[in-house]
């Protein structure tokens, strides 16, 4: 053989290996739900939004589904908030996804005042667009919540209206678009007005880290969130009912799930309520257990698995 | 818990494992495939260059412009640009294969230039038409650099993979943004390992792939060794 | 993992137009989540990333550069810092350190360690030994040598160094956002969240027009601070063919 035929035999092999390696690895572009996931008996894709209550929720929906005979059910890695989850939903890149009743009636009616649970769901009911449907809902609520540390709940704060007279000298922390949606409405109910506004996170850990350094003294949380039982924060009551209802209901592609599919996730929500739902974030965020690990006990402990 | 109690703890559920090998495989296909497909058109684009002259200080120009552009920024203008849906892994590829091809012109024309007149004249003189003496002469004399050059993208690519999490695409990166969620070192320090580990091997195979790609140069220092200096 | 999922891309024009809007809007460019205040924090981070990190790194890559100890540790353990996934570096200090600036900094300030490190050590290795050799012949002795000849002659590359490392440092600045810290990155990120398409947008083009800028204005550094005879010996060197340090 010539050195030049040599060389390209060479460089032909180590092309090939190399082809070879990557092929190893997996194309993860295919073999996806690629455009349409759902319509009864197909691919159920469920969906997570990125706190992470959500996830374990998509597992626990997930389990529930196998064990009523759904075959190809795969969970999404959270990806953002309910924007894009709704818009995966639209177009059927999503089957469901978990949705708290509250947030998800604002989001299709703005103005809507619906506060209790009953009312809550049924106006959802009434807005949601054609293009979905939402199951039965669960007992379990998770809301925004402010808390704030021990020592000032100890100086007789134990609810919002306690708290407004002295937001003027106090740092709000909490999620990117609070301000806009609850400053105005705050000040209307409790006549409170804090000092400033800080953006943290959505309830995550540069939120529970602020709170407890002091940085911030006033914090917006979720009412299952097991941080704040860890850090010692003291939720504070909205005795004006200014957050609504936000029970856990599953957001569904209208048509996408067989009737007995539902039937499992309406007998799932039928026993979920917030104290188990609380403790599945403990599981989760304090005790760092897998979510599938911890969706599996749970189905199992319920009757469900 | 101690830290290597909660890592044994962290590595000892199944599912744990399978996920963190799931997000391996995949940061490993989303780092090489840019990496590959850079290198390819880099090579085309240099040819390209040389062919053309005035391509040439437009090629550097822009290569130099692309590889400016902060990783996030470009993971999140893509989609726009190439028509995908913004949290699709393919944004990735498409981006670090942009890098790695900005990464490579120059050291690519630098050793396509830097090979010998006489050697470009000798071949012409063995009758090798353009196109011929380009892959079986000035490519194979343009390996060591260009191999260099891959070496200092794949390691970057690796490491940039883990960034595309921050738009919800897999691979090790998703192991970080679940350990700060949830304030939990294991799968942080998992992923910090993996990806070192990953980013090892993959120089050590292009290490390995130059020494088959040159056999000249084995040749030529075993000679050296054959005759005292 | 499959088609994903988010908002459809937009035509070239509406794309154009939302960006448009979302810098027309007074809103965005007022108080601490306005364009100003975001862009003075992103360029702060960097500057003092960049000033500890140069600190740090300059010291150490002139006295291996010099004395030509340690060289070997001193590129491995480079590369594999340049391997650290930044987001794996950023959430580990988080953890360590619940304060998103002061992480974020240490972060910074590691990743730009390599880079000018390995400017400053290259720079010193371009330096001729017969330039050297005629120094000493001069009678200069150590540190004379190096503050007046070698030093002048590397700057080129290890100013070339802090360039690759503020491009690194505006880049990560942006990621870090995700641990909580201020700066450019918020737009992208926050946009993100909320599918503000507008936002994410503006924060694309923030981040890149400040890294260009800033690379124009080094690379004029570069030009200016090069001695006049170390332009003429490098171009008189260029046509040789020159192996980079694999």
């Amino acid at each position: 053989m010539t050195n030049r035929n040599r060389n390209r035999n060479r460089i032909g092999m180590a092309l090939l290996a190399f082809v070879m390696l990557l092929t190893a690895c997996g194309n993860p572009l295919e073999g996806g739900a690629e455009g349409s996931a759902g319509g009864a008996g197909g691919d159920i894709v469920i969906g997570a939004s990125d706190v992470g209550e959500s996830l374990l929720l998509a597992e626990i929906y997930a389990g529930a589904l196998r064990n009523a005979g759904a075959d190809n059910v795969t969970v999404r890695p959270p990806v953002g908030g309910r924007e894009v989850v709704v818009q995966a939903l639209r177009d059927h890149s999503l089957t469901l996804v978990p949705d708290y009743s509250g947030n998800l009636l604002r989001y299709f009616d703005d103005d809507n005042e619906a506060t209790t649970p009953e009312n809550v769901y049924a106006e959802l009911r009434k807005v949601l667009p054609e293009q979905f449907e939402v199951l039965d809902q669960a007992p379990a609520q998770n809301t925004d919540v402010l808390v704030v540390r021990k020592d000032l709940a100890g100086e007789g704060v134990r609810t919002i209206s306690d708290l407004a007279p002295r937001c003027d000298r106090l740092t709000f922390g909490g999620p990117g678009q609070w301000a806009e949606r609850w400053k105005a409405r705050i000040k209307e109910l409790y006549g409170c007005e804090f000092a400033a506004i800080t953006v943290t996170d959505t309830g995550g850990p540069v939120t529970v880290a602020a709170l407890r350094s002091g940085e911030v003294q006033v914090a917006d949380l979720f009412s299952t969130s097991a941080t704040i039982g860890a850090n010692g924060f003291v939720p504070l009551d909205d005795d004006k009912n200014m957050f609504p209802a936000q029970n856990i209901v599953p957001l569904v592609a209208k048509g996408a799930l067989s009737e007995r599919e539902a039937g499992a996730l309406n007998a799932l929500s039928a026993v979920l309520t917030t104290d188990k739902l609380t403790q599945l974030n403990v599981q989760y965020s304090e005790q760092k257990r897998n979510p599938l690990d911890i969706a599996e006990d749970f189905l199992r402990a319920n009757g469900l698995g | 818990m101690s830290f290597l109690d909660e890592l044994g703890s962290f590595l000892g559920s199944a599912n744990n494992r399978s996920q963190i090998l799931g997000d391996l495989l995949e940061h490993c296909y989303l780092a090489l495939v840019p990496l590959v497909a850079g290198v390819v058109i880099a090579i085309a684009l240099c040819w390209l260059g040389r062919t053309w002259r005035p391509m040439r200080g437009v090629l550097l120009a822009v290569a130099n412009v692309v590889y400016t552009i902060p990783s996030l920024a470009l993971f999140v203008v893509i989609p726009s640009v190439i028509g995908t849906k913004i949290l699709d892994s393919i944004n990735v590829v498409v981006a670090l294969t942009l890098y790695t091809s900005a990464l490579l012109i120059r050291p690519t024309l630098d050793a396509l230039e830097a090979v010998p007149q006489q050697v470009i004249a000798s071949a012409t003189a063995m009758g090798y038409r353009p196109a011929r003496r380009f892959f079986a002469v000035e490519l194979p004399l343009a390996v060591p650099v260009l191999t260099a050059g891959v070496r200092v993208a794949s390691v970057s690519n690796i490491s940039l993979v883990s960034v595309g999490a921050l738009i919800g695409v897999g691979g090790l990166g998703v192991l970080f943004t679940d350990g700060f969620q949830r304030e939990y070192f294991s799968p942080i320090v998992v992923g910090i390992v993996l990806t070192l580990v990953l980013a090892l091997v993959v120089d050590l195979l292009l290490v390995l792939l130059r020494r088959i790609l040159t056999p000249w140069e084995r040749a030529s220092a075993s000679a050296r060794r054959a005759v005292p200096a | 993992m499959g088609a994903g999922i988010g908002f459809r891309s937009k035509g070239g024009a509406r794309m154009i137009s939302e960006i448009g809007d979302w810098f027309s809007d007074p809103a965005n460019w007022r108080g601490a989540g306005g364009v100003p205040v975001r862009l003075i924090e992103h360029c702060a981070y960097v500057g003092i990333a960049l000033v500890l990190a140069a600190i740090i790194a300059i010291p150490l890559g002139l006295f291996v550069g010099h004395t030509g100890r340690g060289a070997t540790l001193l590129v491995g353990s480079g590369n594999a810092i340049r391997a650290l996934p930044t987001l794996g570096l950023v959430t580990f200090l988080f953890l360590l350190i619940p304060k998103s600036t002061a992480a974020a900094i240490i972060g910074l300030v590691v990743l730009a360690i390599p880079p000018i490190l390995a400017g400053t050590y290259a720079g010193l290795q371009a330096v001729d030994n017969d330039v050297v050799d005629a120094a000493e012949g001069m009678g200069m002795r150590g540190m004379q040598r190096l503050w007046q000849v070698e030093v002048p002659i590397s700057l080129p590359l290890l100013l070339g160094g802090i360039r690759n490392a503020v491009l690194q440092l505006v880049a990560t600045a942006a990621v870090a956002a995700y641990v909580g810290l201020g700066g450019l990155g918020r737009f992208l990120l926050d946009g993100l969240a909320i599918l503000d398409y507008g936002e994410v947008a503006a924060g694309a083009v923030l981040t890149t027009a400040l890294a260009i800028v800033l690379d124009v204005v080094l690379a004029l550094a570069q030009r200016l601070l090069t001695p006049r005879g170390v332009r003429i010996a490098v171009k008189a060197r260029r046509p040789a063919a020159k192996e980079v340090a694999a």
